[in-house]
C-alpha cells in the first residue's frame, strides 16, 4: 500500500494546455493554441505562415507548473547495495539495481508511464547504459526526464543539466522511416564503478487506442537484477487480464489493492541471476520470468480494431481487379492463381517501411497506394496480396505473427498488441495455408522459416492458430555428385536443388551477382573443396524465374584430390562433412532449449567411378539412426549407405529433422546423436592399388 | 464522409435530356480526370486521427474547428478534436507531372528518350546521368548540386532507389530538390515527405551530431523504371573547414555519363588532382572559371574479394582551396592551444601520479585515456576539426580519435612529456592525396611521443590496445605532425601482427586424443581476444567450448587459462586443453591422423584471374608447432612432405619430422605487403594453394 501511495502522489501535476505545433521545412517550429488554413496560408495565434513552408502539424498537450517527482532513496543505501552485489557478481558487466515500471490508466483512456532505472557499471561495454534514447511521438505523448545522475563510489553526484537532454530525430536503418523523435541524453562523467540513475515520465495523452492497455514486462536479463517491479493502476470499473510465464511463485511478490477509484496491481522480483546466452536459444522473452497484462478480456476488441483498419485498406478497386485478372490469366487452378499473385507481390513491391499512425503501424497502407508507390513493408505487402487474391475470389487475410527468432510465444489468454510481422493466411483448395510476401525470392508455397510454428492472429476471421512446421522435404537440400576418378584426380559433376529457406536464400544470393561474379564465386567454392580445382562448366537454373525451382549444376576437376599415404589411398566425399557440422551442439550442456527456425532435410547422392586398378580397402559401414523426443515422437532420422558394384561406388544418405525445439533436458542425448552423424561423415574411403593381383586386405 | 457535389447549371432545366446526358457525361469525365489528376498530384499529405485511422490526400482548408481534406474519392471533413497530426509533402519541381508528356525538363526528356544500349544491359542498373556541380561565390559560399538519373535493369538494381547523402549541419544546409520514379509506361510518381528522413548520422554520440544524413526512398523502382533525383548542399564559409571535395567517377554498375563541374571566381586558386580521368575542359569568362570533367560509357566492374577501398578503384578527382601543408598545420594547430584548459579534476588526477618516473606516468596516462574514455568511431572529416575541450571529454567520457588523442596530448604536456598530435587517414577510405593539401583529408589522429630521446606512436583508441599498438587502418600511412610547419611522418607497420600456436596431441590406440594448446596472440589477434574481457567467466567458457567443438565433432573442452585481459602491457596468451574421442580414424592396422586446427583454405584465391590489387590492412605472421605423441604398438607409416614457398612479399614453409613415437609438424607463414598488384596474384594464389595442401595432410600410423 505504501508503494501505491507513493505511486499516486507522484502524479501531482500542473495544468495541461492543448495546442498545435507547426514544424517547418527549414527546421524551425511554432506553437499556437489555434490554427486556421485559408488560401495557402496558415494563421496561428500570433503569426501567419505560408502553407508551402509547413512540414507537419502536430496536436500536443503541454503541462505548465509541472512538479518533478522526488527521489526518496538514500544515495548511501544505493551504493551499499551496489557494492554488496558487486561482491556477489564480480564478473558482471553491470548490475541493474532498479528496474521499476509504473503505469496509470485513467478513465478517459489517457495514461502515464513512469520508469526508474539504476545500475552499477562494472565493465566498459555497459557504459552504453548511460546513453539513453526514449522514442516518442510528439502528437501522442510527452516525456519528462525527472532525474538523471551519476553517483560516484564516494557518493559524489553529477546531475545531468537540463540543456544536455536533447530531442533528436533518430536515425534508422536504410529501409525504415519512422515518424517519431527521441529524447536522448548521456549521463555525465561515467566511469567503471559508478552508478547511473534516471527516471522519466511519459504522459500519453493520445494513445494508439484509448480502450486498450497492454504491458509486457520481463523481470530478468543478461546481467544481474536486484529489483524488478511492475505496477499497474486502472480505473476500478475495469479489470486486468494477467498472463505469467516462467514465474517461480516462491520468489515472486504480487500485491493488489483498491483505493480512490483505482485498482492497483503490483509484481516484484528481487535478486535475479543473469541469463548466460547460449547459441540458438529461444528469444529472451521465452525463458525469462515475464508478465503480460491487458485491460481487455476478450480478443474481440483487438480483432475489431485491427480488422476495421485492414478491411478499409483491402478495397478491390477497378485497377486492382484488372491487375489481378491479368496476372492470373491462364492459371487453371486456384493454387496457380495464388502462386502467381504471391510471386507478383514479392517481385513488384520492394521493401520500405514507413510508419505513420496506428493504422499504418498495425495494418499498413491501402492496397492501391502500395501498388502505386511500388514499395511497402510486411503489413503493406500482406494487405496488397490479400486484396489481389480477393479480387480473383480467393479468401485471403493479413495475419499478425511474432517471428520465432525474436518474439516469445503469445500468451493467448491475454488479448494484446501481438507480433512483429505480418503475413497472409490464404484459403486455397479447401485448406488454409500461410504465405509471406515480404521478401523477393520465396517460391510458392514456401515462406520464411521464422514464421513457422508461431501464433497467427487473424483479426478478420477472429481466429488465433499456429502456423505449421512444414515437413523436412519443404526445407530441403538435395545434392547429386557423379565423380570419375582418374589417377589422383577427379572429375565432378554436381547438381543441387533446394526448397524452403535454402532455395529462398540462394536465389537471392545468386540474383545479386553479375555473370562474371558468378563464375568467380563458383571458382572460390570449388577451391574450398580442394586447392587445385578447375571449373569446367556451370549453370544456374531459374535464378530469376521465381515460379520455377532453383538449381545449380557444376562441372569441375579436382587435381591431386586422392590422398596417397603409402599404400592406402584416401578419398573423402567432397563437401559431405560441411553439411553435417552442427555448430548448434557445441556446448556440453544447456540450460535453455535449442531452437531451430523450422524442420530440415538433406539428401546426398554420390556415384563414384574408380579405375580398375584400384580396389576398396575400407568402406564405412551403413548407419541408421533415429532420435526421439521425450514424448516418443521422431525428432531426427539419418540413414546412410555405401554400396559397391564392380568399380562403381554409391553413397546415399537421408537426413530429416522434424522438430524445431530441443528441450534442455533432451539436449545431451541429441548432441550425441548429431555427433555420431558428424563422425560418420568424416570417415574416408580407403582404396588400394591392385598389385600382383593381391589386393590389400586390412 | 462528404461526397463531391457537382452543381448543375440553370440551363439544365431548359435543354433536352439526351444532349444534356452527353454534356453531363463529358463534364463528369472531365471533372473526374481533373480530380483524379489533381488528387494524385496532391495526394501526398497524410492526416492521422486520434482514432488511429489515417488518410493520404491533400489538406485543403482549416476553418474554425473543421478541417477539409481531399482524398482520392472525396473531400473529408474532420473536427479538429479528432486530429492527431498532419504530414505534408514539400512542393518540389516536377511534382505536378503525372505522365511523361507532362515533363518540361529538357535534360530528363532527352535522357528518357535515349535508345537503350547493349553494353550496359548486364548491370543491375545503369547510371544514365550523374552531374555534380560546385559553385564557389565571392563571399565564400559554396553550392553543390547533384543530379542523377538511373535506370533499373534487373531485380538486384532496385535498391538503387534507396539513397542517402550527408552534410555538416553546423555549416551546411541540404535540400532534396526532387525525387521521382518514372515507369516504363511513362507514369510518374514523386516522392512523399514520409519517405525522407533527416537525422544525425552518429546517433549514439550527441557530441558529434553535426553530421547529418538525409536518406530517401524513391517510389516506383521496378525493372525498366527511371529514377530521377537531385539535391543541393549549400555551405557557408568556415575557416577551419576550407573548400574540399574528393569524388569518384563511375562505379560497380555501368555508367553512361558522369560529370563534375567546378565554377569559381577568377581570382580564386584551386588545386586539383585526377586519377584515371582526363584533364578538364576549361572555360573562362570575365569573372569566373569553369572546369568540366566528364567520363562516359564506363561498363562497371566485377567485384573481387580483398579489393582495395572503393575510392581507390574508380577514377578519382580531388580538389580544394589552394593551400600548403604548412597552412593546414597552422590552421589546425591554432585550435589546439585554444582548447587546452585544465579543470580542477583533471589537475587532481595528474597530481596523483606526478611523482612517478616518466615512463610510468606515460603508461598510467595512456591507460587512463584508453580505459576511461570510450571510443566514438566518428572520423575527423565528419566534424569541424577543432578538438573538444579537455573538460568536455572528461565529462562525456567518450570521444573520437582526435578528441581522445588531444585529451592524452593535454595530460602528457602538463606532465612535462613532449608529444605531438599526428593527423592521418584511414586506408579504408582511400589513398591520401598529398598534392591537394586540406584538413579534410584526415580521418584519424594519434600521438607521437618523445621520451628519453626515442619517439613512439601512441594510439589510445581502445582499452584492448596493447601499449604501442596502432590501429590496423592507419598502419603504414602518412601523418601530418601538427606544430612542425607541415612535416610528415610515416606511421609504422606493426611487426607483432602475429599468432603463434603450440600444441601437443596425445593419441591413444582407440583413436581418442587429448590436446594441449597454447597460443600467443599479438596485434589484432590479441585485440580481438581481449574483447572477451567484457564477458562473464561463464560466457568466456561457453565461447571457448564453441570454438573447441568446431575443431572436430565431439571435441570437448577440459580447461583453459587466459592471461589477464585487462593488462595492456603484454600480449594475450591462451592455454586450452581439450579431448576428442574419435579423432584418429582406425581402418584395419592403420591409424589415420589429421592435423588439428590446421584449416588453410584456397577459397579466397579461387578466381582464375584478377583485375584489382589485393588489399590488406596489416602484415601478418602465423606459426604452428604441433607435436604428436603416439600410442605404443604403432609405428609411423607415413608423414606429410615438406613445403616451401618464398617470394619477397610472402613466405610459407612447413615440415614434418619424427623421432621415436613422436611426429612434429611445424609451419610458418608471413605476408609482408599491404597492396599487391594483380601481377602478383598468381604468386599469392600459389602460396595459399600450397598452404591448403597441408589441411589435407594425414599422418598414418601402422600397428606393429
Amino acid at each position: 500500500m505504501i508503494l501505491f501511495v507513493l505511486f499516486l502522489s507522484s502524479f501531482v501535476s500542473g495544468t495541461e494546455r492543448e495546442l498545435w505545433k507547426v514544424e517547418l521545412f527549414d527546421g524551425t517550429s511554432k506553437k499556437s493554441g489555434s490554427i486556421e488554413i485559408k488560401k495557402a496560408q496558415v494563421f496561428l495565434e500570433d503569426t501567419v505562415i505560408s502553407m508551402k513552408d509547413v512540414m507537419n502539424i502536430l496536436f500536443m498537450k503541454e503541462k505548465t507548473d509541472e512538479v518533478n517527482g522526488s527521489i526518496q532513496e538514500d544515495v548511501k543505501e544505493i551504493i551499499n547495495e551496489a557494492n554488496r552485489l558487486e561482491r556477489k557478481y564480480p564478473d558482471a558487466g553491470g548490475i541493474i539495481l532498479i528496474d521499476d515500471d509504473e503505469i496509470l490508466l485513467r478513465p478517459d483512456g489517457t495514461r502515464r508511464y513512469e520508469y526508474h532505472f539504476a545500475a552499477m557499471i562494472l565493465k566498459n561495454s555497459k557504459k552504453r547504459w548511460a546513453n539513453v534514447k526514449l522514442y516518442f511521438e510528439e502528437e501522442r505523448s510527452r516525456i519528462k526526464v525527472v532525474l538523471a545522475r551519476t553517483i560516484k563510489p564516494d557518493g559524489t553526484i553529477y546531475n545531468l543539466p537540463e540543456e544536455d537532454i536533447k530531442i533528436v530525430k533518430p536515425k534508422s536503418g536504410m529501409v525504415f522511416f519512422e515518424k517519431g523523435k527521441s529524447v536522448q541524453f548521456e549521463l555525465p562523467n561515467v566511469s567503471i564503478g559508478d552508478i547511473i540513475e534516471y527516471e522519466y515520465t511519459e504522459e500519453v495523452f493520445n494513445p494508439w487506442n484509448k480502450k486498450i492497455l497492454n504491458i509486457d514486462h520481463y523481470f530478468q536479463t543478461t546481467e544481474p537484477v536486484d529489483l524488478s517491479r511492475l505496477m499497474v493502476a486502472i480505473p476500478e470499473s475495469l479489470s486486468l487480464t494477467v498472463g505469467k510465464r516462467n514465474i517461480n511463485e516462491a520468489n515472486f511478490l504480487s500485491v493488489f489493492s483498491e483505493k480512490d477509484g483505482y485498482k492497483y496491481y503490483g509484481w516484484e522480483m528481487e535478486n535475479i541471476e543473469p541469463i548466460i546466452r547460449e547459441p540458438e536459444m529461444p528469444p529472451l522473452g521465452e525463458v525469462v520470468p515475464r508478465i503480460e497484462v491487458s485491460n481487455v478480456k476478450s480478443w474481440d476488441v483487438i480483432f475489431d480494431w485491427y480488422s476495421d483498419f485492414q478491411l478499409t485498406r483491402m478495397r478491390v478497386t477497378e485497377e486492382i481487379k484488372e491487375l489481378a485478372e491479368k496476372i492470373t490469366e491462364g492459371a487453371t487452378t486456384e493454387e496457380e492463381k495464388v502462386a502467381k499473385l504471391y510471386h507478383f507481390v514479392q517481385r513488384n513491391v520492394r521493401y520500405i517501411c514507413i510508419k505513420g499512425g496506428a493504422a499504418s503501424g498495425v495494418s499498413g497502407h491501402p492496397a492501391e497506394e502500395t501498388l502505386e508507390k511500388g514499395y511497402g513493408d510486411c503489413t503493406d505487402k500482406a494487405i496488397l496480396l490479400a486484396t489481389l487474391l480477393r479480387a480473383v475470389a480467393i479468401k485471403a487475410y493479413p495475419v499478425y505473427i511474432g517471428t520465432n527468432d525474436d518474439v516469445p510465444t503469445l500468451i493467448t489468454e491475454v488479448p494484446c498488441y501481438y507480433g512483429n510481422h505480418c503475413i497472409n493466411e490464404v484459403e486455397v483448395d479447401s485448406k488454409s495455408i500461410y504465405l509471406d510476401a515480404t521478401g523477393t525470392t520465396s517460391r510458392y508455397p514456401s515462406y520464411w522459416s521464422a514464421d513457422h510454428d508461431v501464433y497467427a492472429v487473424n483479426a478478420i476471421k477472429r481466429t488465433i492458430e499456429k502456423t505449421p512446421i512444414p515437413p523436412p522435404s519443404e526445407n530441403e537440400r538435395r545434392y547429386e555428385y557423379e565423380i570419375k576418378i582418374s589417377s589422383l584426380d577427379c572429375i565432378v559433376t554436381f547438381k543441387a536443388h533446394y526448397t524452403g529457406d535454402w532455395e529462398d536464400w540462394l536465389r537471392w544470393y545468386w540474383e545479386r551477382k553479375k555473370d562474371d561474379e558468378i563464375k568467380e564465386a563458383f571458382e572460390e567454392m570449388i577451391h574450398d573443396v580442394s586447392p587445385y580445382s578447375e571449373l569446367v562448366d556451370f549453370s544456374l537454373e531459374n535464378v530469376n524465374a521465381l515460379s520455377k525451382p532453383f538449381g545449380m549444376v557444376l562441372k569441375y576437376k579436382l587435381k591431386d584430390y586422392i590422398k596417397k599415404t603409402g599404400d592406402p589411398l584416401l578419398f573423402e566425399l567432397p563437401e559431405l562433412i560441411d553439411r553435417y557440422t552442427f555448430k548448434e551442439v557445441c556446448l556440453s550442456e544447456r540450460k535453455y532449449p535449442l531452437n531451430y527456425a523450422t524442420s530440415e532435410g538433406i539428401i546426398n547422392s554420390y556415384t563414384i567411378t574408380f579405375p580398375e586398378n584400384l580396389t576398396i580397402a575400407y568402406l564405412p559401414e551403413k548407419i541408421d539412426l533415429s532420435n526421439w523426443t521425450g514424448d516418443k515422437e521422431l525428432r531426427v532420422s539419418y540413414t546412410a549407405l555405401y554400396t559397391n558394384e564392380g568399380n562403381i561406388l554409391n553413397f546415399r544418405d537421408d537426413f530429416k529433422r522434424y522438430k524445431r525445439v530441443v528441450p534442455a533436458s533432451e539436449y545431451k542425448n541429441y548432441k550425441e546423436f548429431l555427433t555420431k552423424i558428424s563422425l560418420f561423415a568424416k570417415k574416408k574411403i580407403v582404396f588400394q592399388e591392385i598389385t600382383n593381383n593381391r589386393p590389400y586386405s586390412p | 464522409m462528404i461526397k463531391v457535389k457537382i452543381r448543375m447549371p440553370k440551363w439544365w432545366k431548359k435543354s433536352g435530356k439526351s444532349e444534356l446526358l452527353w454534356l453531363f457525361l463529358i463534364l463528369t469525365i472531365f471533372l473526374s480526370c481533373s480530380l483524379s489528376k489533381s488528387v494524385r498530384m496532391g495526394k501526398r499529405d497524410n492526416i492521422y486521427l486520434k482514432s488511429g485511422e489515417e488518410y493520404a490526400g491533400e489538406l485543403i482548408e482549416w476553418r474554425g474547428d473543421t478541417l477539409f481534406f481531399r482524398t482520392q474519392d472525396s473531400i473529408l471533413r474532420f473536427h479538429s478534436s479528432l486530429i492527431s497530426s498532419i504530414d505534408r509533402t514539400r512542393k518540389r519541381k516536377g511534382d505536378s507531372w503525372v505522365i511523361k508528356d507532362d515533363i518540361d525538363d529538357p535534360l530528363l526528356k532527352k535522357t528518357l528518350n535515349q535508345k537503350e544500349e547493349e553494353w550496359y544491359q548486364e548491370g543491375g542498373y545503369v547510371v544514365l546521368l550523374r552531374k555534380r556541380e560546385f559553385s564557389l561565390s565571392e563571399d565564400g559560399r559554396i553550392t553543390e548540386e547533384t543530379r542523377v538519373i538511373n535506370r533499373v535493369l534487373k531485380e538486384r538494381g532496385k535498391s538503387i532507389a534507396n539513397q542517402r547523402f550527408t552534410y555538416l549541419s553546423s555549416t551546411e544546409t541540404a535540400r532534396l530538390l526532387f525525387a521521382r520514379g518514372i515507369t516504363e509506361k511513362g507514369d510518374i510518381v514523386s516522392i512523399r515527405e514520409n519517405a525522407i528522413e533527416d537525422a544525425p548520422y552518429f546517433r549514439n554520440f550527441l557530441l558529434y551530431n553535426e553530421l547529418r544524413q538525409k536518406k530517401f526512398a524513391i517510389p516506383e523502382s521496378r525493372i525498366g523504371s527511371f529514377l530521377d533525383y537531385s539535391y543541393s548542399i549549400v555551405k557557408k564559409s568556415e575557416p577551419k573547414r576550407p573548400f574540399f571535395a574528393s569524388l569518384n567517377f563511375a562505379g560497380w554498375q555501368p555508367t553512361k555519363v558522369d560529370s563534375v563541374i567546378l565554377n569559381f571566381p577568377i581570382d580564386k586558386k584551386i588545386l586539383y588532382k585526377t586519377e584515371g580521368l582526363p584533364e578538364p575542359e576549361i572555360k573562362r569568362t570575365k569573372k569566373c572559371i569553369k572546369y568540366v570533367w566528364v567520363l562516359k560509357n564506363e561498363k562497371g566492374r566485377k567485384k573481387e574479394n580483398l579489393a582495395p577501398p572503393f575510392k581507390d578503384i574508380f577514377p578519382r578527382l580531388t580538389f580544394a582551396d589552394s593551400m600548403s601543408w604548412q597552412d593546414v598545420d597552422l590552421l589546425l594547430s591554432s585550435s589546439i592551444k585554444d582548447s587546452l584548459i585544465y579543470t580542477e579534476k583533471i589537475l587532481q588526477r595528474l597530481e596523483n601520479i606526478k611523482s612517478q618516473e616518466t615512463s610510468i606516468i606515460l603508461d598510467s596516462l595512456y591507460n587512463l585515456v584508453c580505459k576511461e574514455i570510450r571510443f566514438a568511431p566518428v572520423p575527423l572529416s565528419a566534424t569541424i576539426p577543432v578538438p573538444k575541450t579537455l573538460k568536455t571529454v572528461y565529462k562525456t567520457k567518450y570521444a573520437n580519435s582526435l578528441d581522445k588523442t588531444y585529451f592524452l596530448y593535454g595530460l602528457l604536456k602538463k606532465s612535462g612529456i613532449q608529444n605531438y598530435i599526428v593527423l592521418t587517414r584511414s586506408k579504408e577510405v582511400g589513398r591520401f592525396v598529398k598534392e591537394v593539401p586540406s584538413p579534410q583529408q584526415f580521418t584519424y589522429a594519434l600521438l607521437l611521443v618523445i621520451i628519453d630521446g626515442d619517439s613512439i606512436f601512441l594510439d589510445p583508441r581502445e582499452d584492448t590496445y596493447t601499449k604501442g599498438y596502432i590501429s590496423e587502418e592507419i598502419q603504414g600511412e602518412k601523418g601530418l605532425v601538427l606544430g612542425t610547419e607541415g612535416e610528415f611522418v610515416r606511421i609504422p607497420l606493426q611487426d607483432n601482427e602475429k599468432k603463434t600456436v603450440e600444441m601437443s596431441v596425445n593419441i591413444k590406440a582407440d583413436g581418442s586424443c587429448e590436446i594441449k594448446k597454447s597460443e600467443e596472440l599479438g596485434g589484432k589477434y590479441g585485440i580481438n581476444f581481449r574483447r572477451l574481457k567484457e564477458m562473464k567467466e561463464e560466457e568466456i567458457r561457453k565461447r571457448l567450448e564453441e570454438d573447441v567443438s568446431l575443431i572436430y565433432p565431439g571435441a570437448k573442452l577440459i580447461d583453459y587459462v587466459l592471461s589477464p585481459l585487462t593488462d595492456l602491457t603484454r600480449e594475450v596468451t591462451l592455454s586450452v586443453r581439450y579431448r576428442i574421442k574419435n579423432f584418429a580414424f582406425l581402418a584395419g592396422d592403420f591409424l589415420f591422423v589429421t592435423l588439428p586446427e590446421i584449416d588453410y583454405s584456397a577459397a579466397s584465391v579461387g578466381a582464375s584471374e584478377r583485375k584489382l590489387p589485393l588489399f590488406f590492412n596489416t602484415y601478418n605472421i602465423t606459426e604452428h608447432r604441433i607435436e604428436f605423441v603416439f600410442p605404443d604398438g604403432f609405428s609411423v607409416y607415413h608423414i606429410g612432405r615438406a613445403r616451401n614457398f618464398k617470394k619477397d612479399f610472402i613466405t610459407f614453409s612447413s615440415e614434418f619430422s619424427y623421432k621415436d613415437n613422436k611426429v612434429v609438424y611445424r609451419d610458418y607463414f608471413k605476408r609482408k605487403a599491404l597492396l599487391l598488384d594483380p601481377s602478383k596474384y598468381e604468386d599469392y594464389k600459389t602460396c595459399l594453394q600450397v598452404m591448403a595442401e597441408v589441411t589435407n595432410e594425414i599422418i598414418v600410423l601402422k600397428r606393429k
